[in-house]
């Protein structure tokens, strides 16, 4: 190794200097993790070369440091190529913006003239002394630099072993005798270690970690926003946050491979708002909004069960099937009976009043519970299916699921879908009612926040999914939340377009 | 001086230093074998560490041998220990060090019972431990004892990232640059040696005075790690477990306050060449200020505690620049009431932490209504360190405040300030505490965990209430420092 050293007497000249405190800058220019660890041997190579030509040194000394430095890079290396290929998300600026440091550093250099001169034994020559100096507060300035840009374990290890160099050097020169060279060889390696296992753990917390929208970042790292962990998919949802979905039969039949049985679909009440090209996902404010609007669970059920009562009422044969959840899927409502829910003209708000149903516009199949079909009565086969899973539910499934719905339909219950035929003008109280139950019926009420965060028209057992919460909590309305929600109304202007 | 030597190894002598350094690396060895049992590694570490610190806080040295009767030897107490080039030796400076660091790290495995800070916590802590205590017996090393001691804080430093880290998939930036002063003033310590060991051969060379004592005043600085090197300590109480975040800022910061008393008392010229009061004036009014500012915006709890032990640390550090003996009391007594305010502190954050799931925001929510007890612990230990009235740090920050004040009422002006806004942030802080619960599956807080957040109220209500308790301890380890 002595010869090595020999060999390579040309880090010790002048030019040798240059080369590699141009080395130590280009580490900071290239920024790369392989430029980085290379550089780091080769200034520790250099510097144990310009060290030896002071005839100070005993070469195994320096043999010894470049050992534990190249192990170090190797230490460094094996975590880089252990962790999935992690960039730094702290940004160090791109090259440009190096490189003006860079010269500005020099150009203070140079112009700044301190004086500054390093502690030498006086056996050392004066060109010697000047050599070193110049040579390692350039190294030293590259290790600060290099800091500065830095919040990664690899270039801060980089940083703090590159700082070392000079260190290590000046304590041999300086204590030869003390072995605190020996000590720092052991600090050296302990801070690969440390920076080295910081690394795989940053590696690992890439993915938790949200990204911050700026100007590097926009826009495409806008949409992974929208996986920020604010937002939960429903699949990880435990089962008190999952709002219900209804959907259509072919929908799921779709999405699961399920035959269900070939039933008409009687309707739908799929919503837009769910149709996303992306796994749907609930915003965690709107899950706290449903767990807020339980407390008007109660009085949803005690209405409910009024509306109980009164169907019993009207019909005593399906009073037996009554479930209470089926009251608000009772086949046969205006918007079951509307099978082209889907349609844009959903999107009109004035649908939303329970009075735009027309039970006397509806198939007589579907407006008399009596006739209608058994398995539609019974909740447990019914097409409209309540779903708690968190399979992902696109756009394109759904999309693909209702063409064959809208096409099988019959032309009445299409043609029921015109704005006229839905008008508040046509609408009436089914005349077949007894006078006190059919003012009750028309009587607009409020919307009653259910167990699911969803009002509910309960007079029409109609299940408004897209009505608003009835508070909302400032945490909505900032933020993520905000972006999340103006992404849901793109989503539920998409369909008119189509 | 009765060194241990190698050779007599079969002696029936035992130096205080092999025992307590070798006690601690085996038992650190055998608590890594068993770490996945951390109830039993953290009971038996508590249990030895206590016992340590209780028995080193009453030991006579000038006592006779003790007698081992199981092992057959006898324990020389003023034995040193000679190796590579260090000695270490029990010296009366070094016992309240010793004891207070045991006692910290017992406290710290006592509450580990409870709450997991990870798997690697117990024997790492005690290789630190055994660091800190190597620290604290240093008589002498390959240069001067204080010199040499910011090198081994490198290594201390690197083996603390693995506890601060804890595995968990969180930033890195705490741990990373707990590292960063201790390795930038190394150098300076080292280069300042060599002066050094220059100035004794013409003790009068004002030249060398200076560059001597420039050298470490500027290492003294950056080693307090102030304003704008503090990011450290903000980011490792945001995403390191709260006990070692405690454990390992106050071991750090005690063996801080022992070197700086070190270096001052081995040259005394220092304050004579170099305004180094002035310095650590500027510097503990940046910190503390900065910490004031950020604490009133911080909104996550375990960055709110760490900008609040930021102003509380740069108060300390504006004492540090006033000489004399005196001050040199109120540092320790404001650095004790610190102690046991971050301990409060941590006993409640590590509960919440581990309740709310690192700190979200919507298990934060409220968790006050459920966890009454450790929200409480977590507000008064925080407010401590802004030394709010009726907390433990009330009493030391008034004493602090008033003895800067003694020199520039400006100062203390601005430090109050800060403080305000610490106060300010906690505030906000218990609003969302106590605030709307929005998590309603949260558990009441553990009857064992509500017990332990009210002995650290219970302490710091004690200690607001009468800080005289503290008087007698702070005075023996001043006398014993000044020996």
């Amino acid at each position: 190794m002595t010869s090595l050293f020999s060999s390579f007497n040309f880090f010790a000249s002048g030019t040798g200097i240059i080369l590699t405190c141009a080395v130590a800058a280009a580490m900071i220019l290239l920024w790369d993790w392989r430029a980085s660890l290379i550089g780091l041997i080769v200034v520790q190579f250099g510097a144990a070369a310009v060290a030896l030509q002071t005839g100070q040194i005993e070469a195994q000394l320096m043999i010894v440091q470049v050992c534990i430095i190249a192990l170090c890079t190797l230490i460094l290396a094996i975590s880089i190529a252990q962790a999935p290929r992690s960039p730094t998300i702290s940004q160090s600026g791109n090259w440009i913006m190096r490189l003006l440091m860079l010269i500005l550093v020099y150009t203070a250099l140079r112009l700044f003239d301190f004086n500054f001169s390093l502690p030498f034994p006086n056996a050392i020559e004066a060109s010697d002394a000047l050599r070193m100096t110049v040579f390692f507060i350039w190294i030293s300035i590259c290790a600060l630099l290099t800091l500065g840009l830095s919040n990664s374990p690899l270039f801060t290890g980089v940083a703090l072993l590159l700082w070392c160099v000079p260190a290590h050097v000046f304590a041999t020169l300086l204590l030869p005798e003390s072995g605190v060279s020996v000590l720092i060889g052991i600090v050296e390696l302990l801070i690969a270690l440390g920076c080295s296992y910081l690394i795989l753990t940053e590696s690992l917390s890439i993915k938790q970690r949200p990204i911050v929208s700026t100007d590097i970042t926009f826009p495409v790292e806008g949409r992974r926003m929208l996986t920020d962990s604010s937002m939960v998919p429903i699949g990880e949802m435990t089962t008190m946050d999952i709002p219900t979905v209804p959907l259509t039969a072919e929908a799921r039949q779709a999405m699961t491979g399920v035959t269900l049985p070939q039933t008409a679909p009687r309707g739908t009440i799929l919503s837009d708002t769910n149709l996303t090209d992306e796994p749907l996902r609930i915003n965690r404010a709107q899950a706290a909004q449903s767990r807020a609007a339980q407390s008007g669970a109660k009085q949803s059920q005690k209405n409910q069960s009024q509306i109980n009562q009164m169907q019993a009422n009207l019909s005593p044969s399906d009073s037996s099937q009554s479930h209470p959840r089926r009251e608000t899927l009772t086949p046969g409502t205006p918007t079951q009976a509307n099978p082209t829910q889907a349609n844009p003209t959903q999107a009109n708000p004035t649908q939303a009043n329970p009075t735009q149903a027309d039970p006397t516009q509806a198939d007589p199949t579907q407006a008399d519970p009596t006739q209608a079909d058994p398995r539609q009565a019974d909740p447990t086969q019914n097409n409209q299916k309540w779903v708690r899973s968190g399979s992902p539910l696109t756009r394109t499934n759904l999309k693909a699921a209702q063409k064959p719905l809208t096409d099988s339909l019959p032309s009445r219950q299409v043609n029921q879908s015109s704005p006229d035929q839905s008008s508040p003008d046509q609408s009436s109280p089914d005349q077949s009612l007894p006078n006190h139950l059919a003012e009750e019926l028309q009587e607009p009420t409020q919307p009653t926040p259910n167990l699911f965060g969803t009002s509910t028209h309960l007079d029409k057992g109609y299940i408004n999914s897209k009505a608003e919460p009835q508070q909302k909590s400032k945490k909505e309305k900032t933020g993520l939340s905000r972006l999340f929600n103006r992404r849901q109304k793109d989503e539920t202007d998409l369909p008119k377009d189509r | 001086m009765n060194c241990f030597d190698p050779a007599t190894l079969n002696s029936p002598n035992i130096s205080l230093p092999l025992l307590i350094l070798g006690g601690l690396f085996l038992l650190a060895l055998i608590t890594y074998i068993f770490r996945s049992w951390e109830w039993l590694t953290t009971s038996v570490a508590a249990v030895i560490t206590g016992w340590l610190a209780l028995w080193l806080w009453n030991l006579d040295l000038s006592a006779a041998p003790i007698q081992l009767s199981l092992l057959n030897r006898v324990i020389v107490p003023t034995g040193c220990l000679e190796r590579l080039g260090f000695m270490l030796q029990v010296h009366p400076a070094a016992i309240p060090v010793l004891a207070t660091s045991m006692a910290l790290a017992c406290i710290a495995f006592v509450l580990t019972i409870r709450i997991s800070q990870g798997h690697s916590f117990v024997p790492f802590t005690l290789i630190l431990l055994a660091g800190y205590a190597l620290l604290a017996m240093l008589v002498s090393g390959p240069v001067a004892a204080p010199l040499i001691t910011p090198l081994l804080l490198v290594g201390l430093s690197s083996i603390g990232i693995y506890i601060l880290q804890a595995g968990r998939a969180t930033r890195s930036d705490g741990p990373l640059r707990s590292l960063i002063p201790a390795v930038l003033t190394f150098p300076l310590f080292l280069i300042a040696s060599w002066y050094a060991d220059r100035l004794a051969l013409s003790p009068r060379d004002p030249e060398l005075m200076n560059i001597v004592s420039l050298l470490l005043t500027v290492g003294i600085i950056v080693l307090l790690a102030p304003v704008p090197l503090h990011s450290a300590m903000a980011d490792v109480a945001e995403t390191a477990p709260p006990i070692v975040t405690m454990l390992l800022t106050l071991l750090y910061q005690l063996a801080l306050l022992h070197l700086i008393y070190r270096v001052l008392t081995a040259y005394p010229f220092i304050p004579r060449t170099i305004p180094l009061e002035f310095g650590l004036t500027i510097a503990g009014v940046l910190t503390a200020a900065w910490g004031g500012i950020a604490a009133a915006g911080a909104e996550h709890p375990g960055r709110l505690w760490g900008y609040a032990a930021l102003h509380d640390w740069g108060l300390l550090i504006m004492l540090l620049g006033i000489p004399g003996n005196t001050n040199w009391q109120i540092v320790l007594f404001l650095f004790a009431l610190r102690a046991i305010s971050m301990l409060t502190a941590a006993i409640g954050l590590s509960a919440i932490e581990h309740a709310s799931r690192t700190f979200d925001s919507e298990w934060l929510q409220g968790i006050g209504k459920r966890m009454p007890w450790n929200s409480a612990a977590f507000l008064i230990g925080g407010l401590g360190l802004a030394g709010f009235p009726l907390s433990a740090g009330f009493t030391g920050h008034w004493v602090g405040l008033m003895t800067v004040a003694s020199n520039d009422w400006r100062i203390a002006a601005v430090v109050m300030v800060a403080s305000a806004g610490v106060v300010i942030g906690f505030i906000r802080m218990a609003r969302t505490l106590y605030g709307p619960l929005i998590q309603t599956r949260l558990l009441n807080e553990n009857p064992v965990g509500a017990l332990l957040a009210f002995v650290g109220i219970l302490i710091s209500a004690s200690l607001a209430l009468s800080p005289q308790l503290l008087t007698g301890p702070i005075e023996s380890a001043l006398l014993a420092l000044s020996r």
